[in-house]
């Protein structure tokens, strides 16, 4: 046992000179082979418990034997872990990466900008309540100026440059033309909106087109007040222009469809009201005509006007757009241009 | 409308206020001003003066001394140039229109300043010599001193009058004053017509009482055709009127006054007047010398059978005052609005007159405004006579609108709570008689608004609450049901289209006008006849609304190639047919030309098809053999059928190559492919998502490269392919087609890719050898050998 112990102890000194000096991980793995692998003298140990006659003699060489296995197994995973650590490092060291090379998109992809504002309207006033609804571009003068309250001899005709067709009907010049159509579908109380392009026939330069969008907003029920045109117009101001409570202003306006008609104003977003070039030096824009529903619309869209009433609104899209995307000129967007165009992605 | 606010103040106080101030206030309650001008920022130091001497130096100048103030030295050109002539000055610094006259040195003459002509004092059309002053005028005299040259003026946006009869006249404005600064009016002047009641009628005959409401004439003998009195001619010239001469002007004053259109004519022309509408078409010479195509049923005035005007719009060459007239008949009449709208449009004439009466002006004005004109006229010229009583022909339709209401449903409606005296305070202001009647309140409008402006009690609200002011209200969001929004299946399917090719496929979206031009369409050949056509196109080029979104499509592209190699635009838009619009999708790709550019074109096109049937429906569309289409190449294209129950295929697009002779048209070598799909069809199928359970078994991909020759069309190699049936087939895709190196001529390779499984187990390789052979031995009886 003495002899075994001696031979256990060389072994192992042996094999802790050896690592002394040990400095790459293949070393590492031929002296793993030699200490601890099938063919190492610590296994040709293992043949020797044979010799021994007692069982606890077996027992105490064995459990020798095994506490030198282990401590050699040990201080090699500690040792390769140490390798294996230093290697990373070193990888690591080495590796870089030059983190300003440019890379190459092909993700040139744009969404007309009339697009985005829609969609960022349509945001909001879906949140709000309000359904999405559509009418043709293609309109008959009934819905685009009768159920209006503009019958054919008014001369707010004349405020709306219409394209005539021969088929006897007209490019809508509002999505007003929306109302009577949702008034006649849906019953009250309804809230709607109508994004949609118009025509009017004028002549185009940088401010004019004979072809732009709108939203047409419209909210009938029971009970309701020019406060709640006011009130309802300044959430939804408020949140397309991004401010926490913006400032609107209301103004006689006429439109026959509204009675009493508005024109609401907000507080200019460039000059704060100051008073700048974009506003006039009125410290205003004039941005939303609307109103409360006239009684004859209602009667049109078969509500009894006595029961219900509601409010009006129009907002320009392309105005909108125009407006948040400082576009200087209104005939890019029909352009095609992708000079243009590609700035929207 | 331009209100001149020296004028306005003759009726109601507003010199204690500024112009900004007061332009404010009306457009914040009454309507909207467009901008304020004030001549003292253009024009100054202008002053009355006398030539004391002239003398002529060369063919057209005078040396001249004037006396104003001092005397000033100055070169005049002007022919009327003469010693004792009384006329303005502008002294060295002072403004004219704008700009600053300074002492100049004309031919070594010093200048000091300059003599005026009408035109360059912005008062008349005459630049043919320097402005005459009557000969009692005191020199030395500042313009502003004397005269109310130095106006402000506010101007009103028209549009925001529309509705508003009673505020085509200066005077109407005053009433809105009043009511906005809680002040007092006057009224005008007017001629007592008792004084003349004795005198005879003029014969005067209103046959057509539906288009003439009121009719009131008067005839005045000895009237001098002359020069107006220089305040006249600078309230006239200041409102936007050019003054000619006093009988003249005086229409216009009152117009411009009280919003009354009246008509001047020489009162020796005029023997009796029938109002009455025309039975034929004629050509009629209106005073302006233009030769006008007149259509039946055009109300006119007549001279017994002779027409002399046409009514409301304008008086006629015939019969208009001219410079030796020596009597007048005066006209104050009122027409139906819409006649006067519609014809005027008709015949494409629009006067100051027909502008007010389709608004439809309060009849009772039409009295007002005679006994005015003749006021002024008599205050002007005393020694006139009077040839007949204000004659009166009276069949006003309207009367005051009474309208019931009360005080809560006006507050409920504004949504403020006030006191009920305050609301009819504001009514009394307006003119409004107000009656308590139990619960409820009478309201009785002026006849100024009783035309068609107030009828309603939503009108009274608006009444209320502008005068009241916007900003007392307090804004207050209405108190709606929790309703969830309605679903728009079309604007959800646009967006998912929308993004899908934008950010998917890079392509850009365009929007273009919904009518093709005619030029363009012209130069690549594309047809057109069918179209809806517009009555009023915007240019002759315009004239048909768009059937298809290719022309434009291929114009934007001509377009983008002069900065672009390669680009793809889409555009959803609709195109017109007959009576209904079709919302459609338009792609259009320029690929630079390589080989085999235009199979790679049209496929590319196929991915993107494809993967939007894909998504808005889980199917694939059937490509079928091409129709003709204009611009598209007949041998790389096909029509586009769709089908959800795989029986009822309906046709709803097509994709191409656009036609190799549309090349020829452009520098660069390109290949443009194009599709246009009626994608709202697609919208009325849902895509159905169901979840398949999936084995939990390994499953095993073999691919199989087949030669195909490439003549035999693909679709029936692929229904052949689908033939092969086994039950361990988990899916089932074509994988790659392959022509090139070690692929015989006239041959493809085809990759097919099986994915095989089991449900229940692991496949053995004995099990995955046998589909082979048998897919293999398949393949052969049907013909086809293996690659490899």
């Amino acid at each position: 046992m003495k002899k075994l112990k001696e031979k256990l102890e060389l072994f192992f000194k042996e094999f802790e000179d050896e690592i002394k000096n040990l400095d790459s991980l293949e070393k590492l793995k031929d002296i793993e082979i030699k200490y601890s692998g099938k063919k190492s003298q610590l296994h040709s140990f293992l043949k020797l418990i044979g010799d021994f006659k007692t069982a606890e003699e077996k027992k105490e060489a064995g459990f020798l034997i095994n506490k030198t296995k282990s401590e050699i197994e040990e201080r090699l995973k500690v040792l390769k872990e140490n390798f294996e650590k230093k290697e990373i490092e070193k990888r690591l060291k080495e590796q870089s990466i030059d983190f300003t090379k440019p890379v190459f998109s092909q993700n040139d992809g744009s969404l007309h900008p009339i697009t985005f504002i829609k969609r960022d309207v349509e945001r909001i006033l879906t949140g709000m309540g309000f359904s999405l609804v559509t009418g043709p571009e293609m309109e008959t003068e009934y819905y685009n100026f009768e159920a209006l309250n503009i019958p054919p001899t008014h001369p707010a005709r004349d405020m709306q440059d219409t394209f005539f067709l021969l088929n006897g009907m007209i490019l809508r010049t509002h999505t007003s033309s929306c109302q009577s159509r949702t008034l006649e579908k849906y019953k009250p109380p309804l809230r709607i909106f109508a994004p949609g392009k118009c025509f009017r026939y004028e002549s185009i330069d940088a401010s004019h087109e004979t072809a732009f969008y709108q939203v047409e907003g419209l909210v009938v029920d029971q009970n309701i007040t020019i406060a709640n045109l006011i009130g309802t117009m300044k959430t939804l101001l408020s949140e397309i222009f991004h401010r926490e409570d913006i400032d609107v202003r209301l103004r006689p306006g006429y439109f026959p469809f509204v009675e009493p008609g508005f024109e609401l104003d907000i507080k200019c977003i460039i000059c704060n009201g100051k008073g700048c070039s974009t506003c006039k030096h009125s410290g205003w824009l004039e941005l939303v005509p609307c109103g409360m529903v006239h009684p004859n619309v209602l009667k049109y869209g078969g509500i009894d006007p006595e029961k219900y009433n509601g409010f009006a609104f129009g907002l320009g899209l392309t105005r909108l757009a125009m407006m948040r995307y400082k576009i200087n000129d209104i005939r890019f967007l029909n352009s095609g241009d992708l000079r243009f165009l590609k700035q929207f992605r | 409308m331009k209100i001149s606010l020296r004028w306005l103040n003759d009726f109601v106080k507003v010199d204690d206020i500024s112009p900004k101030e007061l332009s404010q206030l009306l457009t914040m309650k009454t309507a909207e001003t467009e901008g304020i001008y004030s001549k003292k920022d253009y024009y100054s130091n202008i002053y009355t003066c006398e030539i004391v001497e002239a003398v002529k130096i060369d063919e057209k100048h005078f040396k001249c001394k004037v006396k104003s103030d001092k005397i000033y030295e100055l070169i005049s050109g002007a022919p009327n140039t003469k010693k004792g002539l009384k006329t303005f000055h502008i002294k060295p610094g002072g403004k004219l229109d704008g700009a600053t006259i300074s002492t100049k040195s004309f031919s070594g003459e010093i200048s000091e300043g300059m003599l005026l002509s009408g035109k360059e004092l912005g008062i008349n059309n005459d630049h043919s010599g320097l402005f005459q002053l009557p000969e009692e005028t005191r020199v030395g005299l500042e313009i502003g001193e004397f005269t109310d040259f130095y106006d402000d003026i506010i101007e009103i946006d028209n549009k925001s009058l529309t509705h508003r009869p009673d505020l085509w006249g200066i005077f109407g404005f005053s009433r809105e004053v009043k009511a906005i600064l809680g002040r007092q009016n006057k009224t005008p002047k007017i001629f007592e017509k008792n004084e003349i009641q004795n005198l005879p009628e003029f014969p005067i005959e209103i046959i057509d009482r539906e288009k003439c409401y009121r009719y009131v004439g008067v005839k005045i003998d000895n009237i001098k055709v002359e020069q107006s009195p220089l305040n006249i001619q600078i309230r006239l010239s200041n409102t936007g009127h050019v003054p000619r001469n006093i009988i003249v002007d005086l229409t216009n004053y009152v117009m411009t006054e009280i919003g009354q259109p009246l008509h001047a004519f020489d009162g020796e022309s005029i023997k009796k007047i029938v109002v009455d509408s025309a039975k034929d078409d004629f050509i009629f010479t209106t005073l302006d010398k233009v030769e006008r195509k007149l259509p039946k049923g055009i109300l006119l005035i007549k001279n017994e059978n002779t027409p002399v005007a046409i009514a409301g719009i304008m008086g006629g060459g015939n019969s208009d005052i001219k410079d030796n007239s020596k009597s007048l008949f005066l006209e104050s009449a009122n027409f139906d609005a819409s006649h006067i709208r519609k014809m005027s449009t008709r015949i494409a004439l629009r006067t100051d007159s027909s502008a007010r009466f389709e608004k439809s002006l309060d009849p009772e004005n039409a009295l007002i405004g005679c006994l005015r004109y003749v006021q002024l006229l008599k205050e002007n010229q005393k020694e006139i006579k009077m040839a007949s009583c204000i004659t009166d022909k009276n069949y006003n339709p309207f009367k005051k609108n009474v309208i019931y209401t009360d005080y809560t449903y006006i507050k409920k409606t504004i949504g403020i709570d006030i006191e009920d005296e305050k609301i009819k305070n504001i009514l009394k202001s307006l003119e409004f008689e107000v009656e308590d009647e139990k619960d409820k309140i009478k309201i009785t409008a002026p006849t100024y608004r009783s035309t068609k402006d107030i009828s309603i009690k939503e009108d009274i609200v608006e009444e209320v609450v502008r005068i009241y002011g916007f900003d007392n209200v307090k804004p207050a969001l209405p108190k709606l049901q929790i309703k969830a929004p309605l679903r728009n299946v079309e604007n959800e399917k646009d967006n998912i289209i929308k993004d899908l090719l934008t950010y998917r496929y890079n392509l850009s979206e365009v929007d273009s006008h919904p009518w093709f031009d005619d030029k363009f369409n012209k130069k690549v050949g594309y047809k057109t006849g069918d179209e809806i056509e517009i009555k009023n196109p915007i240019t002759i080029d315009n004239k048909f609304l768009r059937s298809s979104l290719l022309p434009i499509l291929l114009k934007f592209s001509f377009e983008n190639l002069k900065y672009f190699d390669e680009f793809s635009l889409y555009e959803i838009g609709k195109t017109f047919h007959k009576d209904t619009e079709i919302k459609k999708l338009g792609i259009i790709s320029v690929d630079r030309k390589t080989k085999n550019q235009e199979e790679k074109s049209f496929f590319k096109m196929k991915l993107i098809i494809n993967d939007i049937f894909e998504r808005l429906t889980g199917k694939e569309p059937e490509y079928r053999t091409p129709t003709e289409h204009q611009l598209i190449n007949p041998s790389i294209s096909s029509d586009i059928y769709f089908s959800q129950d795989e029986k009822n295929f309906e046709f709803i697009g097509y994709i191409g190559i656009i036609h190799p002779k549309i090349n020829s048209l452009l520098d660069k070598k390109v290949v443009i492919s194009f599709c246009e799909i009626e994608i709202e069809r697609l919208y009325r199928f849902e895509k159905n998502i169901l979840f398949k359970q999936f084995s939990t078994f390994p499953q095993t991909s073999l691919d199989f490269s087949i030669l195909k020759n490439k003549k035999e069309i693909f679709k029936d190699f692929e229904n052949k392919l689908k033939e092969f049936k086994n039950d361990l087939i988990k899916d089932f895709k074509i994988y790659d087609i392959y022509t090139g190196e070690n692929i015989p001529e006239g041959f493809e390779s085809v990759t097919v890719r099986y994915t095989i499984g089991s449900d229940q187990k692991t496949l053995t390789g004995e099990e995955i050898e046998e589909f082979q052979k048998l897919f293999i031995s398949f393949i052969k009886d049907k013909g086809y050998t293996l690659r490899n």
